[in-house]
């Protein structure tokens, strides 16, 4: 291991956790935060998120299904029948700017958020 | 060497790094982020750089990620790591090439690493038309220094025995 590994090394870690910090602090800004379900790149249903909604929203697609909870003011994928389940081991998020994907099933909840009202929402 | 200990080189080495990509999807990761692996059959493409140069690294990757393909049967994972694993060599053989008075062999993995991953979000985000899965970046650079380390170190043997074997065929 060489001297410029080492930089290399910090220099990524350096980055990584600024990116993290920069994500986090664009998230603290919004007062209202909404819950985006895409599938191939087209909406799906967006719901508002608080601690009072509690709801289950199963998403088919062409190539299988994806069931999405939210509880809490958090959101969840519960169940999908996907290969490689990357999509239920990642959790819950709650922040805006989080994101879980579903890679096989093109399938992309994130938490979005804004600083204002809007008029017609889904609930 | 002649062409047909060349071959059955190439073809050996493909195997082990097939064998190391299943390998790996069997394998779980605490750390559920789209296209996060071990990296493993990184250490034979590595290696064959080292050892054998661009082009035939190359061969090998490109027939690797065609028989994973086949083997696990998945055409939208296929599509990332096949840009993935393209980047990467890439990289790596620039960096190995132009920066290797810098850069050790880990170095040069956690570069080709680093490739993998942006190359595959990119993809990602492209296919899904949503730009913030790029937010997943940010960790698997992270958890890339670990796996790149481990890879770049065990090329090192990787390839001492790799020339072993050569020299030996050489001169018999």
């Amino acid at each position: 291991m060489t001297k410029y590994d080492k930089i290399l090394i910090v220099f990524v870690v350096f980055i990584s956790l600024f990116a993290m910090y920069i994500v986090k602090e664009r998230a603290s800004n919004y007062n209202k935060k909404y819950v985006e379900i895409t599938v191939d790149g087209e909406e799906h249903s967006k719901y508002v998120l608080d601690n009072n909604i509690d709801k289950e929203i199963e998403v088919i697609t062409d190539k299988g299904y994806n069931i999405i909870q939210i509880q809490n003011g958090q959101v969840l994928v519960e169940e999908s029948d996907c290969n490689n389940q990357l999509c239920v081991r990642k959790g819950v998020i709650e922040e805006p700017g989080e994101i879980i994907v579903c890679l096989p099933h093109k399938v992309v909840v994130q938490i979005t958020g804004s600083s204002e009202d809007l008029d017609s929402i889904s609930y | 060497m002649n062409k047909t200990r060349n071959f059955t080189f190439l073809a050996l080495l493909t195997a082990f790094a097939v064998l190391l990509s299943v390998f790996e999807n069997i394998i779980p990761l605490p750390i559920a982020a789209p296209g996060a692996k071990l990296g493993l059959p990184n250490m034979i493409i590595l290696s064959s750089l080292v050892v054998f140069g661009f082009k035939k690294s190359l061969a090998i990757n490109i027939v690797r990620t065609f028989l994973v393909l086949i083997i696990i049967g998945n055409p939208i994972s296929f599509i990332y790591s096949f840009f993935g694993a393209i980047s990467s060599l890439l990289i790596m053989y620039i960096v190995h090439k132009y920066l290797s008075n810098y850069f050790s062999l880990i170095g040069v993995s956690i570069f080709g690493a680093i490739a993998h991953n942006t190359a595959q979000v990119a993809t990602a985000s492209l296919i899904l038309e949503n730009p913030n899965i790029f937010s997943y970046l940010p960790v698997m650079y992270i958890i890339s220094l670990f796996t790149g380390f481990f890879v770049g170190f065990a090329s090192n043997f990787i390839i001492e025995q790799l020339n072993k074997v050569i020299y030996k065929i050489d001169w018999s």
